[in-house]
């Protein structure tokens, strides 16, 4: 049976592997979820920033879709195309986007994945990205999640240099029926920075940071 | 300091929304288990979520929005009331709890639940039942007083293993923590009874006693397994009462196995009986095929000694007293039996429920000389059969085919 899933969620700052693309501005995001018997997933997603004077202003579009397989009761393995824009607001200029291809394993708790992009935010940087996470359930309606992450440059376009990166994050959320609260210790280290310059109007963002949100299953 | 004040706060909103959380959000305990049903629905292959990676791995909360509108529309196509929901990955399942309305059977919703292409299968929730009589009286323990001292020669096979480093779970009534001879022997005491606070029973507490009580501790008895440790599991509760008697529900039964299953305990006593499911025949059939032990206890009343005794590659056991004519049951000790109270206290027990405790402590300390075997038990019968505890360990500690003291067996069968 196929199923449909909605919901909507309210974060302190996005953040993206470890940068912050909403200058540490809260955000609304809208995510739609399909998933059909067969394996076949499809998900979008689409982000708001409460930009400094209360105003909102369109941050990113994310497209998703893949296929996924249970290969025994505790693994399953997954491969699809996921592709995000972001708007001249995240880059501080023209609106930036880039497309990976991904293959990924989950076993029991844990999940890892690989990301490979041809054009990572500019034509002609070519990078892989891989992760570890992991979804821990100490307690009843509680969870811990844990996240490591190293972007590997494959190809640079001419005339630029970018370094392996990588980025972490470990956070708790609380199930409460239909609502939910997360809060997470975000960080990076070696600059991930994905755009040339900084969000619109917002100072060089932290390296690490405590975002906390919730989220309403619609 | 701002970053701490940010970080007391959330706290503090978390703490209190917790204690705001709806009904709903706990199962709904105002709804009796006899009046739910549990519907199953196949669980999606788990994949790469957008935004799933921060935020606390707030993408989950996406796969939970799909999985509640597909049961909020079963139940409203059937004309239930959708109570809560629970995903089960591990057998490929979610499940869903779902209330009947007042005059319409369980049985007939679920056999219409069933015949519903969205639903896997839908059951309704079962009760069951521990398999004990009432207490003679309060007693004062001696190691000597237990049957298993002399029976199963228990300081002989304290030699051979302690059932180190093995978890035992135990899926039962509450039981008392912090009783002289169990503290520190719980890893876990988990509530899986919704609508009720973890509270000491008698069943519960009786049965980790045999199991896992201290031993050379100077006070009361010895376990059968004194250094496996346990996973407390409440998934059944005492009833108020002349008989105070204990029961399940069937889900708080499934929630705890499943538990049992993801901490990977080592053996799995289930001291109770009462009808076929499902649900629990799969989830006791993927803790087997993991490598758990799972002892049940036999219900003589009961065709084939009752669910989950009957479950193939489940251990069945019964007390000579309680055994009947039964033809693949094992015998262990289990009438007269002392063991941990509620209340820092010991008593004397009787029923197949605690002849299955002292199975899965000896289970414990098989798996503690012999981590990758299956539980061989020795006995006077090819299948089933009085067990002859030494001997069986023997065999899992050294190989020989002997008992207590090096004596070479002459009629044991090794089973199982």
């Amino acid at each position: 049976m196929a199923e449909v899933g909605l919901s909507a969620s309210l974060f302190s700052d996005d953040r993206f592997r470890g940068y912050s693309l909403s200058g540490e501005r809260p955000v609304a995001m809208f995510d739609f979820a399909y998933d059909d018997p067969s394996g076949f997933y499809a998900d979008s997603g689409a982000m708001v920033v409460f930009r400094q004077g209360g105003d909102l202003a369109p941050l990113g579009l994310q497209l998703n879709g893949g296929y996924a397989r249970r290969l025994s009761s505790r693994t399953t393995i997954d491969f699809g195309v996921t592709h995000s824009t972001y708007s001249h607001y995240s880059s501080g200029g023209l609106p930036k986007s880039y497309t990976e291809i991904y293959a990924g394993i989950t076993r029991g708790v844990l999940s890892s994945r690989v990301f490979l992009s041809p054009h990572y935010f500019r034509k002609g940087r070519r990078t892989a990205y891989g992760e570890i996470n992991g979804n821990f359930s100490p307690i009843p309606k509680w969870s811990l999640n844990t996240h490591f992450g190293m972007l590997v440059p494959l190809k640079n376009p001419s005339a630029t240099t970018y370094h392996t990166s990588v980025d972490w994050s470990v956070g708790v959320s609380r199930e409460l029926g239909r609502l939910s609260l997360h809060a997470a210790w975000v960080g990076h280290a070696r600059a991930p920075e994905p755009f040339s310059s900084r969000p619109l109007n917002a100072s060089r963002p932290s390296r690490k940071a405590l975002i906390f949100g919730l989220n309403v299953a619609l | 300091m701002s970053l701490l004040r940010h970080l007391l706060t959330l706290l503090v909103a978390m703490a209190a929304l917790t204690l705001q959380a709806p009904a709903f959000a706990q199962g709904s305990p105002t709804i009796a288990p006899e009046r739910q049903v549990l519907v199953m629905v196949r669980h999606p292959a788990d994949h790469f979520q957008l935004n799933g990676s921060y935020g606390g791995g707030y993408g989950n909360d996406l796969q939970r929005s799909e999985r509640e509108r597909l049961a909020r529309g079963i139940a409203r196509n059937h004309g239930l009331k959708f109570v809560d929901g629970w995903p089960m990955p591990m057998i490929g399942v979610d499940c869903f709890i779902m209330a009947v309305p007042d005059g319409r059977s369980t049985a007939a919703a679920a056999q219409e639940l069933s015949r519903d292409g969205k639903v896997a299968w839908a059951e309704p929730v079962q009760l069951y039942k521990t398999q004990a009589t009432a207490a003679l009286s309060p007693n004062d323990p001696l190691f000597r007083a237990q049957p298993a001292a002399r029976e199963w020669q228990l300081a002989e096979l304290h030699h051979l293993a302690t059932g180190r480093g093995v978890k035992v779970a135990v899926i039962d009534s509450g039981i008392q923590a912090d009783h002289p001879d169990l503290a520190g022997q719980l890893l876990i005491n988990r509530n899986f009874v919704v609508g009720q606070t973890e509270v000491a029973e008698s069943h519960g507490t009786g049965v980790a006693g045999i199991i896992a009580a201290k031993s050379d501790n100077g006070i009361g008895i010895a376990g059968v397994a004194p250094d496996a440790r346990l996973l407390g599991l409440r998934a059944c509760w005492q009833q108020r009462g002349a008989d105070g008697a204990t029961i399940c529900d069937g889900l708080s039964l499934a929630k705890a196995l499943y538990f049992a299953v993801e901490q990977k305990a080592d053996v799995i006593n289930l001291s109770l009986s009462g009808p076929d499911d499902r649900l629990l025949r799969t989830l006791i059939q993927a803790a087997l095929g993991r490598g758990a032990v799972v002892v049940g206890a036999y219900d003589s009343d009961k065709p084939g000694g009752g669910f989950p005794a009957s479950v193939p590659g489940v251990i069945a056991v019964s007390d000579h007293a309680f055994a009947g004519s039964a033809g693949r049951v094992y015998i262990a000790p289990g009438s007269g039996v002392p063991t941990t109270q509620p209340g820092g206290r010991w008593f004397l027990v009787n029923g197949s429920s605690f002849s299955a405790a002292h199975v899965s402590g000896l289970a414990a300390l098989v798996r503690q000389r012999r981590r990758s075997a299956e539980l061989t038990l020795v006995s006077d019968r090819p299948v089933g059969g009085t067990i002859d505890a030494c001997a069986t360990l023997e065999r899992a500690a050294t190989g020989c085919d002997c008992s207590c003291g090096g004596a070479r067996l002459i009629n044991a069968t090794f089973a199982h």
